[in-house]
Order: structure tokens, then sequence, then C-alpha cells
């Protein structure tokens, strides 16, 4: 009977009421009857954070009520925010006991679609700012239509930090006043991104605060397990973000604390140097980045099992030899294969611009510029049954996290890998690492 | 829990249980999101002069609208959408669905060999198609659901034409400068805004970068020439496209494509006016 009871509270929730008819009680009426229930009994908890049960908004008096991107932010009541996606992930994310009893705790059902107050962003002209949302409490999705959704409230134990909200040194995120600002939460501060003008979002629209963002323009290290992108916009600094330090386009870093988006300098560029290395009657280019020196080149030893392009001789000369996976020994003396750190270590120095690291000819895509500096990687191809990807893409050999031998691949714009390696034969490039 | 307010509700719920079926159609109208999109976002039926295509546009379909009855939904699309819609549908284009009024731009066709006829009193027809021989032409269906360019293959099949749609889907992703396609196509032109018409021109790859990259937007202005006087090329400073035409004319111009991997593409257009309008079509064969 009990179950009955939410079942029938959750359907009649659920749907619609915009037309009345004369054989359904309306919804309020069920509504109303979950109002008396104390506050405790309408949320859920959830680790640190507090869930409400139903849409209990300023706006909505009805549970099945939809909203915009814009409405949603500042739908929330006092002490209550709209959950990000990170929050979003670790609730819908991980099991707890009481999930499986969400449906009859009184929770909508899960063929719903909830904001988030995170949205992506993309380099696009015209989709700068796109908001996600929850698609059937399974996963999170960018809203590309824009159309209304419902939202759920959250609130933490701790309640509701609010000394970033004064705090110009931290912001929560992005705005681009020329183009599609996003919809702001009110007393938030945000970024203007050409400007550096700190706004606040007042009364759903953002005010400059005539004041810039203290920059700190001090050269730091780049921290190689860091997310780095060439993003121009930075999203709200939300929970999973915690500690990360973004780069944008521009080289400029920002960590984010737990009081928002707070700059921590500019990366450090050593020049990139350029010399020669001969080792045992060998001469091999060497560049150095940071304080790493590349063998410039792929290694063209010949040994048993290794190959040419195409069998061609001529593509050993220019790019090097293909390796099957026998690779102990094959660096120089003092050298050895590169480690996934040091792919990310290279990439992200150049601002995870291909153009440093490609060479300038033999790619079939016509790239708009070109900034080697000395790597010239071609696009070689690789082996992997057949001989592929000439003029498209590379890949060296390459040791992972957990010392896996794998492949690396690159394309002339973005880094990939491959596990599935045994028979194919890749490009050999050596480093060392100098103090 | 809640003992006291349950033992009062109980009855009430009980009562509209026996409803439950009906409670959550009984909003006539309603926008569902839900809906299963078929996977071809339009229909194409031929006979032996020309085509008519449905398009499903998203917000006309009976089955997903939670109507009690037909005569409601039909009440429903009047007031609503302004629409009156005959119960019965003349052949021979009888479908079960119901397509949008046609907008001027929602087909766009890329050859002349194949023309948009609008078609404004027939409800489940969006568009008729006359195909005047058998090839390939660039389609443009500017849709809600589907929207992207589409490769028509025409035939004849017996005394009856047969056109088939491939959707040839373009890369979303804002990591790449380049924009990729699943398929090669030598030209496509955008209807004309004062003279000026965005064009595409995708040349096929020589390694896939993906299953749904095999070809790649060309975007090398330099790399296409205009053999007439009337036709001018400029950049496309957004790179959604390849670049501009710039007409000042009409005529036949052939447009000349160098290819990566050697040679040319060449493809003769045909540059009408439409309503004062400049429209530039891949030509058919004479």
């Amino acid at each position: 009977m009990t179950i009955l009871f939410f079942v029938l509270c959750i359907l009649l929730m659920s749907c619609g009421n915009e037309k009345n008819s004369s054989e359904i009680k309306t919804p309020k009426k069920e509504y109303s009857v979950l109002k008396t229930m104390s506050e405790e009994q309408s949320m859920i908890k959830y680790k640190k954070t507090y869930w409400m049960k139903f849409t209990q908004s300023k706006q909505c008096t009805n549970a099945s009520c939809d909203m915009s991107w814009k409405d949603a932010l500042n739908a929330c009541p006092s002490g209550w925010h709209l959950p990000d996606q990170y929050e979003w992930e670790m609730f819908i994310g991980e099991k707890y006991p009481q999930r499986d009893s969400l449906n009859i705790e009184g929770f909508p059902f899960s063929n719903l679609f909830f904001w988030t107050s995170s949205y992506r962003v993309s380099t696009k002209k015209d989709e700068v700012f796109v908001p996600l949302f929850v698609q059937f409490f399974s996963s999170i999705n960018s809203n590309l239509m824009n159309s209304p959704s419902k939202i759920l409230c959250a609130k933490d134990e701790d309640n509701e930090k609010s000394y970033f909200k004064k705090n110009e040194n931290f912001f929560y995120g992005i705005a681009d006043l020329e183009l599609n600002q996003p919809s702001c939460i009110d007393g938030n501060i945000y970024l203007d991104y050409s400007s550096e003008i700190l706004l606040i979002c007042d009364d759903n629209g953002l005010k400059s605060l005539e004041k810039k963002l203290k920059v700190i323009s001090d050269t730091v290290d780049s921290p190689i397990d860091s997310v780095v992108s060439k993003i121009k916009f930075l999203p709200p600094c939300s929970v999973g973000m915690k500690n990360h330090t973004f780069m944008l386009g521009d080289f400029r870093m920002f960590t984010c604390t737990d009081y928002g988006w707070k700059s921590v300098g500019i990366l450090k560029q050593e020049d990139v140097i350029r010399t020669d290395i001969r080792d045992k009657n060998v001469d091999y280019k060497v560049v150095r980045v940071d304080s790493v020196e590349w063998i410039a080149e792929n290694l063209n030893r010949t040994v048993p099992g290794s190959a040419c392009y195409e069998n061609k001789k001529e593509n050993c000369l220019k790019y090097g030899r293909l390796y099957n996976s026998n690779v102990e020994g094959l660096c120089p003396n003092g050298w050895r294969l590169p480690r996934r750190r040091d792919w990310v270590a290279l990439f992200s120095r150049f601002g995870l611009n291909g153009a440093y690291i490609r060479s300038k000819e033999d790619w079939f895509l016509d790239f708009r510029e070109n900034k080697d500096v000395g790597l010239s990687v071609y696009p070689a191809g690789y082996y992997d049954g057949n001989f592929t990807d000439f003029s498209m893409k590379t890949g060296w050999w390459s040791y992972d996290d957990e010392n896996v031998l794998y492949a690396v691949l690159f394309d002339g714009e973005r880094f990939s890998h491959n596990y599935s390696v045994e028979k194919n034969k890749y490009y050999v490039r050596c480093l060392r690492v100098v103090n | 829990m809640a003992v006291g307010i349950m033992r009062n509700s109980v009855l009430i719920f009980l009562v509209e249980a026996l409803f439950l079926p009906s409670i959550c159609y009984s909003n006539c109208g309603l926008k569902n999101k839900y809906l299963t999109i078929p996977k071809n976002f339009f229909e194409v039926v031929c006979d032996s002069i020309k085509c008519a295509v449905s398009i499903y546009d998203g917000a006309v379909r009976q089955d997903g609208y939670g109507c009690d009855s037909k005569q409601e939904f039909l009440e429903y699309v009047k007031t609503t959408l302004g629409r009156d819609l005959d119960e019965k549908y003349a052949g021979p284009y009888m479908l079960n669905r119901f397509a949008r009024v046609y907008r001027p731009d929602i087909i766009q066709s890329g050859c002349d060999y194949l023309k948009v006829v609008p078609v404004y009193n027939v409800d489940t027809v969006t568009a008729f198609l006359e195909p005047l021989q058998e090839g390939l032409c660039p389609v443009f269906m500017n849709m809600n659901y589907g929207k992207g360019l589409y490769e028509a293959k025409i035939e004849r099949v017996g005394p009856v034409w047969r056109i088939s749609f491939y959707h040839n889907s373009k890369s979303l992703s804002d990591e790449s400068e380049f924009t990729f396609f699943e398929r090669p196509f030598r030209l496509f032109v955008e209807p004309c805004r004062n003279g000026k018409c965005r064009f595409y021109s995708a040349e096929k790859l020589p390694f896939a970068r993906s299953s749904y990259e095999k070809a790649v937007l060309v975007n090398n202005i330099d790399r296409i020439k205009a053999e007439c006087s009337f036709v001018q090329l400029i950049e496309d400073p957004e790179k959604i496209g390849s670049g501009f035409f710039v007409v000042n004319g009409f005529g036949k111009c052939k447009i000349r494509i160098a290819q990566k991997r050697g040679g040319f593409e060449n493809v003769w257009v045909n540059v009408v006016q439409h309503d004062g309008m400049s429209r530039v079509y891949i030509e058919g064969n004479e």
C-alpha cells in the first residue's frame, strides 16, 4: 500500500496538467500533500550534499515545470543552488543503497531532463556557451536546442560558500560580452575574456565591477599532469575541477580552488634549442625543449624485423625505419623511448598546437600555419598489417604510465594511442632528460 | 512515515488508479521530447514523373502527441499551428505522417537536374522533387532533426524514379581546423544572398581519419578557380564553407578545383536568377 501510494504520487507528478479534464483531479492536489512533509522528508542526502526531491523553486509551483537555463540558474530557493555537472555526475554515477529506491522515495522519474549549472565552451563563434543537462538520470549532454527542462536543487552540508562572491581575485567562469554571454548566477563574479574586466551577476545580468582581474605575470612550470587546453574560454570552476590547472590558448594558467578560478601565472617557456650530437659515428639532430632533449628525427638503424614504409629505401632515408615491438636497446646509450608523460609535457609546452611539432611538408591536409621548432614530425604512416596512413598520421613506440609498451600516434593536430600493437610496426624517437 | 496522510489519501489515489492509462495522455499536444525519431527524418515516394518528400520536423506527429482521439489532435493542430488537416489524404502520396508546410529553404537542391517544387496544399508532402536525369546530386536539408548535406542518388527503376538519400555527416569537433565529411562531393552551393553564395567542396582523404571522416572540406581558396567573368571567388572568413562565389551575371561557368592527390575536379555550374536572387546549380549532362 505504501509503495502504491508513492508510485501513484510520482505518476501524477510526472504528467502535465496543462489541460483539465473531467476525469482527472488537478495535480496541485498531490503537490499540496507533499508540501506538508517536513523539509527532511523532502530531501535526500548523498555524501555532503542535500538534494531536493522535486522541483521546488521560486518560479515553479508544480512539480513538472520546465524552464529555460537562464531561469534555472537562479531558480533555487535561498540556501540552495543549481548543481553543476560534476555534482550530478557524482550523484547519478555512483551506486548507493538509496538510489534503487529513488522512485519510491519521491524522486521524479528518471526519464526527465534536468539542467546543470555547467556549460560547455567551444571555439565556435556562434556557439560559445552551450548549457549541459542531465538526461535519463544517466548521462550529461549539451543542450544544443536549449529546450526547457526541469531542475533539482542541492545544498552543501556546510552551507553555501559566499567567500568567493566577494573576493575579486576569484571568478566563477568566463563571459564574453561581445558574443553570447552565458546566463549568470546571481552574486557570482565572472571574467570578461577580452577585457579581463570583472563582472558581477546582478539580477540575471552581468554588470562591470570596473576592476580588472589581478593576473599573476610570473611564469610557472607546467605541471605535466594537469589538464591543459587551448580553449579560449574556461567553463565554471566546479566540483570536479578542484586543484586542476587549465591553460588558455595564450598560455595563461588558472587553477580551480575552493572559491573559484585563480590566476597562477604564465606558462614558462624556455627557448627551444637545436643542436647536433654524434653517437657511434652517427649524427643526430636534437631539439631541446625545456629540460628534455628529443632526437629530432626517427631512428634509422637497420635491425632484423625493421622495414621502410612500403619497403621503399627512400622512405627510410627521409622518415626513418619502422620497428616491431622488440624495442630493447634501440635508442643510443643514455637515451630512451618516450613515456606518455613526455608526450603530454611536449604537447602542452606548445599549447596543444600541432603547428609547433609537425613538418612543413608531406601532410595531405592544408594546415593554416607551421611553426616547426625543429621536431619536424612527418606524416610517415605506420604498419598494422598494411602500410597505412601515409600523409595523414604517424606513430611511435612508447610506454604508458604503467610501463606498458604501446603506440602513440599523431595526426598533425592531436595525439592518440593504440594498445593493439602486437604485430604492428612503428617509428622510434628517443629522448633524454638533462639537468 | 507519513501514515496519517497516507490513510486519508489512499481512497483518492485508488480511484485515480483506474484512470492511470489516460492520466499521462490527457495532455493533448504536449511536445513530447521522448519521441522516437525515425532513422530517416523524411520519406520519399516516387512515381514516373516526380517524387514527394515528407519531412518530419519534429513538431507534428500524431502518435507522440498524447491525444485521446484523432479529432482532438486535429483540433489541437488547428488552434496551435493554424492548420486545417483533412482526415483523408490524397494518393499516390498517401502517408501516415504529417509533414510541415513547405518553407522556401527547407530543401536545397545543388543541381539543376533535380528541381524542388513547393507544395502548399497537401499536408503530408513538404515538397516535390522533379528529377531530369540519373546521377548524384548534393541536397541540403534545412530542418531541425537530421539537418545537413545529403547525397541524393537519382535512378530510374523501370518506369518509376527512385531517389535514395544518404546523410553525408559532417564532423562536429571543434578541435580541428578542418571540417570532415563522411563522403566526398564535388560541389554544393548555398542559395546566394546579395550576390554572395557560400560553397562547399570535399575531397577524399588518402586514408580515413575515422569511419565518419573520409573526406575533408577544401578550405584553401587558392586551389579553386572560376573560369568565367561573372563569378569571382573570395574566402570564407568563418571557415564554414570552402569559400564564396560572388556572382554578377548568369550563365554557365566552369569551376576548377585542384586536388591534393593531383589533377583537377572540373564542375560545370549554371548561374540562374530566381525572383531577383542568384542560384548556382551543378549542371546536368546535355
